[in-house]
């Protein structure tokens, strides 16, 4: 199964970036782009215009902004660590900010990583290509238990 | 043979019939001993009901009836019964004493009563005392009694008077006739209680040699009768008949022996002294307690004068007392008034049967009623009065104690006003300031969040076209985009200085003893590290230790040091002091370098945010450093100041109000 990245950015520009910064640093995995807080949940559970994607093909890494329209980046978290069919789900928070506050609700919440954006493309560049490299290349998840879950939880509905 | 023997038969059985007969008949036959007994010689003989009675004649008929023998009494004058036995015309008499005169023509039984006689006189003769004194008197005695005997015998008096018996003696000597009775004791005293008699008495005086020894008398001879009448009378005196007779005719006198005379002679020796002891002794008691008694009223005659004056003058007390005192009486009509009621309350002619109003009337009868203090407040004439209301229920009126609160009730008024003022205030500051606190918050998560991504775009994208296009951009082009890209990376650290210092304000203090020295040590190896090729020489005292929070001394530490490295950039044999000194009693803490200085004219500029003193071309920075510092000290409750002078180097001092301890 191909790895795939999902990223929740509503900035298009960050988009544009980190698809820049992966591609120029040759990770060619696929990435799924978001820009809303209530779509992501719909992609992420497979609901409403996403109801035919198989809840199976989950993302190798989720990247997460904290400030989205709708349903915020923590609140997805939640919703995510909620389900025992995504809860062990790798996902990092990606955002400009660096107050404390936002790194300590993101990690009681239960992120994996908590990566601040740099201005500088060039440090901005080596953030996504070290993410890129670790979670997706060195980073192991545990998939038989995810098909496993989501089928348990087929079986219940 | 035949007939002598039924002769003799004959003769035997007769002789038998002959004895039994006779032996049966003298049985039978009771023999009857003849006596006799006096009319009156009580107890011993004397007549009830026709009959012979008395302590001796029943104690004869016991003796003989123990011998089986009987009694038959014939009634006599003494004198007559005497010569009856001495002629033989009676066996026995009952009670007769054993005097040397009789001896000779009596025979006398074993004494069976031993008796004293007794003289008598009328109560209240004190001529005699003893028999010695009945020499010149009229003594009345029995014919043929023993006391009769016994006076001539002793020739006690020439006047005797005999009589035919002692009732007729008693009967004249109680008349006033004569002087004196002697006769047997006991019998006299039964005729004096049996006759009624009033005025005559027994004298207290034994009369030695008239010991009269009764016993029971026969005809001198008669051995038999008297060894018969012996026998009789031991048997009555063993078997406890003689006892039981003696009881019964004796008992009732004896107990009446001492006279309320004879007991008062023998108490009253004893009892006289005791009284007067006595008497004497509750004299001297009394007399000391008179004396006590005196003391103690003078005493209280004196604190009652005293506390007279004092009440005097404490009557004058609520008169004289500068704040209203009133007595009012249930209907609020007042019965009392002092001066200074009367003027507050202002009254037309007199105070005293006034009538206050209706609120007065409600408050004293609330408060005799529920018998508890009320206070009451009013307004009279524009001043305010508090008025404690105190019921007397014994009374059913009330004292009524006012005061002046005007000036503390206007005080209360303006400290309630100033603080209910100061309160809306604090509330509004409150108010404006958590709106602010909001407001501030958003803004610092808006910058946050979103005022890097436009300069990250900026950058990057410039970036990436610098990238792409390196080889055919004129130089010129290529610095535009360097600017672009330079700019927005200091627009980022702009920002994130801003965010530092903002959260400084709202940061919590933990506060311990923390060691600056080597704090100092560390950061001046981090600024060694960061720029190897420069050498600068620190000198770091030791043991500099103040309480404050870590991190933000941390961070005080970093930026002073951090600018004396940079402004001894450009000097020869830089050097960077870290010490501490005692300014104005405090301790105070100081980075010194001797880099390039400042004019002091600008000093006021030094800490406020984006302000610089030297162009950024020559000493790059964002100018946010020393405002962070003095945000720092600030809220440590400390102070910061600098001092310099151009090229002279400048000395930072801070210092803390949390002092180490």
């Amino acid at each position: 199964m191909e790895k795939m990245i999902l990223l929740i950015e509503d900035n298009e520009d960050d988009a544009k970036l980190t698809q820049i910064a992966l591609e120029s640093n040759h990770i060619a995995n696929k990435l799924v782009v978001i820009d809303d807080g209530a779509e992501a949940l719909e992609y992420i559970f497979c609901q409403g215009k996403y109801a035919q994607r198989d809840i199976k093909d989950i993302p190798t890494v989720i990247l997460l902004d904290i400030k989205l329209p709708k349903v915020s980046g923590l609140q997805i978290l939640e919703k995510i660590r909620a389900d025992k069919r995504t809860n062990k789900l790798p996902v990092v928070l990606l955002t400009s900010s660096t107050e404390e506050n936002d790194m300590i609700k993101a990690y009681e919440k239960g992120c994996n990583s908590y990566i601040c954006k740099p201005v500088d493309f060039q440090q901005f560049s080596e953030a996504i290509k070290q993410l890129g490299l670790y979670w997706l290349v060195l980073n192991n998840i545990p998939i038989n238990n995810f098909k496993k879950e989501a089928l348990k939880n087929d079986q219940n509905n | 043979m035949k007939h002598i023997n039924k002769f003799c038969l004959f003769i035997i059985s007769f002789t038998i019939f002959l004895f039994i007969g006779t032996f049966k008949l003298c049985a039978d036959e009771k023999l009857i001993i003849k006596s006799g007994s006096e009319f009156d010689y009580p107890p011993f003989c004397l007549v009830t009901n026709g009959k012979a009675d008395g302590f001796s004649v029943e104690l004869l008929r016991a003796a003989l009836n123990a011998v089986i023998l009987d009694v038959e009494f014939q009634i006599g004058a003494w004198a007559d019964l005497k010569d009856a036995l001495k002629e033989g015309k009676i066996d026995v008499l009952p009670l007769v004493g054993r005097t040397p005169e009789r001896e000779p023509i009596f025979d006398f039984t074993f004494t069976y009563l031993p008796l004293n006689g007794a003289i008598f006189i009328r109560k209240g003769d004190t001529r005699i005392r003893t028999i010695a004194d009945l020499a010149d008197k009229e003594i009345i005695v029995m014919k043929g009694d023993n006391a009769e005997e016994y006076v001539m015998r002793q020739h006690v008096s020439p006047h005797i008077i005999s009589v035919e018996t002692y009732t007729e003696a008693m009967k004249l000597l109680a008349s006033g006739k004569h002087d004196a009775i002697i006769a047997q004791g006991i019998m006299g005293l039964y005729l004096i209680k049996n006759l009624g008699i009033t005025n005559i008495v027994q004298l207290e005086h034994e009369i030695s040699g008239f010991r009269q020894d009764f016993s029971f008398a026969v005809q001198e001879g008669n051995i038999e009768l008297l060894k018969t009448l012996n026998e009789g009378l031991s048997k009555v005196m063993n078997d406890g008949t003689f006892e039981r007779l003696h009881h019964k005719w004796f008992i009732p006198l004896v107990d009446h022996k001492y006279t309320i005379k004879e007991a008062m002679i023998y108490t009253l020796p004893v009892v006289i002294p005791s009284i007067i002891i006595i008497l004497l002794i509750l004299f001297f008691i009394s007399r000391a307690e008179i004396k006590i008694k005196t003391k103690k009223l003078l005493v209280e005659i004196e604190s009652r004068k005293k506390a007279e004056i004092e009440s005097r003058d404490l009557a004058k007390f609520p008169k004289e007392n500068p704040n209203p005192v009133l007595r009012l009486q249930r209907s609020a009509k007042i019965i009392y008034a002092n001066n200074a009621a009367v003027n507050t309350f202002n009254f037309e002619g007199n105070a005293v049967g006034s009538i206050l109003s209706d609120l007065w009337k409600y408050e004293i009868n609330k408060a005799l009623d529920t018998n508890s203090v009320r206070f009451l407040e009013a307004e009279i004439c524009g001043r305010i009065f508090e008025f404690v209301i105190t019921p007397i229920k014994e009374g059913e009126y009330a004292n009524v104690y006012g005061s002046d609160i005007t000036e503390r009730k206007k005080a209360q008024q303006e400290r309630e006003e100033a603080n209910s003022t100061l309160e809306n205030k604090v509330k509004e500051r409150t108010a404006s300031l958590e709106l602010l606190n909001s407001d501030l918050e958003a803004f610092n998560y808006s910058v946050s969040h979103d005022l890097r991504s436009p300069l990250r775009s900026m950058n990057s994208f410039s970036k990436i076209l610098l990238d792409k296009y390196s080889s055919s951009m004129p130089a010129e082009d290529k610095d535009f985009l360097d600017r672009i890209m330079k700019n927005s990376i200091r627009m980022g650290n702009i920002i994130d200085s801003l965010l530092k210092l903002s959260q400084i304000s709202r940061t919590k203090l933990y506060t311990a003893n923390i060691d600056i020295s080597s704090i100092a040590k560390t950061v001046a190896q981090d600024l060694k590290y960061g720029e190897p090729a420069r050498d600068v020489e620190f000198k770091i005292k030791e043991g500099l230790i103040t309480r404050a929070d870590k991190n933000l001394l941390i961070l005080v530490l970093k930026n002073l040091m951090g600018n004396a490295w940079k402004f001894t950039g450009k000097v020869k044999d830089p050097m960077i002091e870290v010490g501490s000194d005692i300014l104005d009693n405090e301790n105070t803490f100081f980075v010194r370098d001797n880099g390039i200085g400042f004019n002091m004219e600008y000093k006021d500029k030094l800490f406020e945010a984006f302000e610089r003193l030297h162009g950024s071309k020559e000493f790059p920075g964002l100018g946010i450093g020393l405002a962070i510092v003095k945000r720092i000290i600030v809220i440590h409750n400390g102070k910061i100041w600098a001092e310099s002078e151009p090229d002279k180097g400048a000395t930072f001092y801070f210092s803390f109000k949390n002092n180490a301890d």
